[in-house]
């Protein structure tokens, strides 16, 4: 429990922290050095150059290359390679650049530009880099870029390259935690109250599974939320207390876990006579093999509501229903929510004989039965296919 | 919803940091996912501008959507690129707060995106990007999850928010603020009886204060009647939801097949029999036995497994098998008619959605499938004196 001075000085933080956050870059020390090294010699020689960043997507190459700039108070010009894809007109507005001075341009997901039309942009930036001394960094997320291109994209573009492969162990995961909630060379560091607060957080013991799934950028947003709940949403005298904290930290990380499944959730919300009709359709799914080896098992609109009425008359009549129309309306509607599938050909000319299929995975379904609220018999009824 | 998940939706919507660029808000229809989003960007937070779009009011036009969430910002825009919009943002916006420029689009039923064309809708999301001195932070709200609806948004670093359905009691407050003459004892029947059958609130208020509207016209006294209760409901909810009415509906829908003539009658159930009927049976059905035949016990137990196994559909029959057995099936009841041209009545059963004729290219040799249900069947061929069952190799 903290007293409302320490609450202020973690909220005050927490808020500083925060403002700091965007600039943050972790586990790139390696890659960082490499940009810099580039950097410098285009700096030093003026010899116009190219290089290309590999990685993943929102693996943190931008943001490494701003913070090298800034070292350098050098403007970053970005050229979406979106839009030269979208636009073709576009590559005539930048040839159309004069030559004003030294630049730094990055361009941005280049590995769209897969068109022999299109990579004639990259033959423009590399001709330009070295006509205008200019220093051109292609930002890629396919490992398979060098080998599309064209051979006189491939003969002009160097060899230059950082890769952002980057790995990590959890040790180093929940560091890069640390370091966005308390960040280095701030005042937070400063603040022993504040750090003893991040500390008794104590997210080594549940920070893995986020760890086992996710990459920075989710810890990074993780971090953002932790900070703006101690920094502006923690108002109450109550909202500090810590089993309060916990239970908001949970609440927020819990969207990253493993185990989290949104198409459960909208089964979850489904009335109780959608969820028998999804229910039907899985057991009928469960008893039927499929058409050919790559197809999932499908079924016919008809037969999950010959199933619905063997439900209904056996086990439970509440959920009896007067037409047939209302079982297809609710299949239509778990097809519009996503946890089915139905054949959208423009051959089927009656709904009865619709196919309809799942698309969660049927284990997923089967350990989901006892958690839905149903009626006894009718959990049974689904049950007892097991045995 | 609660206080405590209000606060965390605020959290994503309005938070400082840049790397939260795009927030999913999936939910049931009727949980206020979208009206939820609206109150809370109409009083913004820490100098946030706020946009409202709407991808099925654009209707896979992006230049329709600019130009929307541009005239709610105060200034035209021309053209479908995203690096223009967002150009126009930094220029043309009044921000609060000229150091700290931040905007939240919302964008409204995003299961609607799969009408756009997919690479300039990836530069719309992407362009989060596209000015570093902008905080641009796209919130989309849509039935289900982003992924569901676009495969090649799967790159972005979306963080996902549910909104969950109301609750028994949530519905209950919410109808009662609405309509506070509906008694609570009633108003606590309708929520328990009618919640399996839908959530949303608006739906239930429609049905409820019709049921109250009906039960208070003919309760007798103050003493609360369930049973009146439960029978007004039930015919409140009967076309809505589909429950169990009495016997009245089911005996309108029994007639309703007298209006077609006999031809027109006749020739269906042929159809119906030689779509859904292999064609070794015809022989023992139409000719010896005249749906007279014995079945034994061991033979209808063969028979459902062979039912069992195969997935039962109709299947398209030829045009000369259904004249054939509508001729069998005439001169067992109604010898004197004659006379008709088929080939009319099967046009008009086609036009009728009945049938479906395929094979159109061979004018000789049409095929045609019945695509009436067994009860439809059931109930043409009791208008008709006929027993149908015994013609059916699968009665199902």
């Amino acid at each position: 429990m903290l007293s409302p001075s320490d609450q202020e000085i973690v909220a005050e933080n927490a808020r500083r922290a925060l403002d700091l956050l965007d600039d943050q870059v972790f586990g790139l020390t390696e890659q960082e050095r490499q940009i810099e090294n580039i950097v410098y010699d285009f700096l030093q020689s003026k010899d116009g150059k190219c290089a290309l960043l590999e990685g993943e997507r929102n693996c943190g190459r931008e943001s490494t290359l701003r913070k090298v700039l800034n070292k350098y108070h050098k403007e970053l010009r970005v050229i979406n390679a979106g839009f030269v894809a979208a636009d073709p007109n576009y590559q005539q507005e930048l040839a159309k650049e004069d030559d004003e001075g030294y630049f730094v341009f990055l361009v941005r997901d280049a590995d769209k530009l897969i068109t022999p039309q299109q990579q004639k942009f990259l033959y423009t930036m590399v001709d330009k880099a070295t006509h205008f001394s200019w220093l051109v960094f292609f930002s890629v997320s396919r490992h398979d870029f060098a080998q599309n291109l064209q051979k006189q994209a491939t003969s002009r573009i160097p060899k230059i390259q950082v890769s952002f492969d980057a790995t990590h162990d959890y040790e180093e995961y929940c560091a890069a935690l640390t370091q966005f909630l308390i960040p280095g060379g701030s005042k937070c560091e400063e603040s022993e109250c504040y750090k003893r607060f991040v500390k008794n957080l104590n997210f080594q013991t549940w920070l893995r599974p986020v760890f086992e799934t996710s990459h920075y950028v989710v810890l990074k947003q993780l971090a953002a939320q932790f900070l703006m709940l101690f920094g502006y949403y923690c108002d109450v005298e109550d909202t500090w207390k810590p089993e309060e904290i916990s239970k908001q930290i949970r609440k927020i990380v819990e969207t990253t876990s493993p185990s989290y499944n949104g198409k459960l959730l909208i089964l979850k919300d489904q009335t109780v006579r959608a969820q028998c009709v999804f229910l039907c359709v899985w057991r009928l799914v469960q008893n039927k093999e499929s058409d050919g080896p790559l197809l999932a098992p499908k079924t016919s609109y008809r037969n999950v509501f010959l199933e619905f009425k063997k439900l209904v008359n056996q086990h439970y009549p509440p959920l009896n229903v007067s037409s047939d129309v209302y079982v297809f309306r609710e299949l239509d509607h778990l097809v519009k929510m996503g946890i089915l599938k139905a054949d959208e050909s423009t051959n089927v000319t009656n709904t009865s004989f619709r196919k309809v299929w799942l698309h969660i995975n049927d284990k997923i379904v089967e350990d989901s039965i006892s958690k839905l609220q149903l009626p006894r018999v009718v959990s049974d009824f689904f049950m007892t296919i097991l045995k | 919803m609660e206080n405590c998940e209000i606060r965390r939706l605020k959290m994503l919507l309005f938070n400082n940091s840049r790397i939260i660029s795009h927030v999913h808000i999936f939910g049931e229809d009727g949980s206020g996912r979208s009206e939820i989003v609206r109150q809370l960007l109409r009083k913004p937070e820490n100098d946030w501008v706020c946009v409202l779009g709407d991808f099925l009011y654009a209707d896979g036009s992006l230049k329709l959507l600019f130009d929307s969430l541009a005239s709610s910002l105060g200034f035209k825009t021309r053209g479908d690129r995203a690096e223009n919009f967002c150009d126009n943002l930094y220029k043309y916006v009044q921000w609060p707060d000229e150091t700290n420029r931040k905007i939240v689009i919302f964008l409204d039923n995003a299961q609607a995106i799969t009408d756009y064309p997919p690479v300039p809708l990836q530069c719309l999301f992407d362009s989060y990007k596209a000015i570093q001195e902008i905080t641009i932070r796209f919130v989309t709200s849509a039935p289900s999850c982003l992924n569901q609806y676009h495969i090649n948004l799967s790159h972005l670093p979306v963080v996902e928010f549910h909104i969950p359905a109301p609750s028994v009691e949530t519905t209950k407050v919410l109808i009662s603020r609405a309509n506070p003459k509906i008694n609570a004892q009633f108003l606590h029947v309708a929520c328990q009886s009618l919640f399996m059958a839908c959530k949303s609130p608006n739906i239930l208020l429609s049905i409820i204060s019709d049921a109250w509207l009906m039960y208070d016209e003919r309760r007798t006294g103050d003493k609360f009647d369930s049973t009146l209760a439960k029978e007004c409901l039930n015919r409140s909810s009967g076309e809505k939801l589909g429950n169990v009415v009495g016997e009245n509906l089911a005996k309108e829908n029994e007639n309703s097949f007298d209006a077609m003539p006999l031809a027109m009658r006749y020739l269906l159930i042929a159809a119906y029999c030689a779509s859904n009927n292999p064609h070794q049976s015809d022989c023992r059905f139409f000719v010896k036995n005249h749906g007279r035949e014995k079945r034994s016990e061991k033979k209808e137990l063969r028979l459902e497994e062979n039912r069992l196994a195969k997935d039962l559909g109709p299947k398209a029959a030829d045009l000369q098998r259904i004249i054939c057995i509508y001729e069998t099936l005439l001169k067992i009841n109604e010898s004197t008619i004659t006379g008709f041209d088929l080939k009319s009545v099967i046009a008009s059963l086609d036009s009728m959605g009945l049938v479906s004729v395929t094979n159109r290219s061979n004018l000789d040799i049409p095929k045609i499938k019945c695509l009436i249900s067994l009860e439809s069947a059931l109930k043409i061929s009791r208008s008709l004196n006929l027993e149908l069952r015994n013609y059916l190799e699968h009665a199902t």
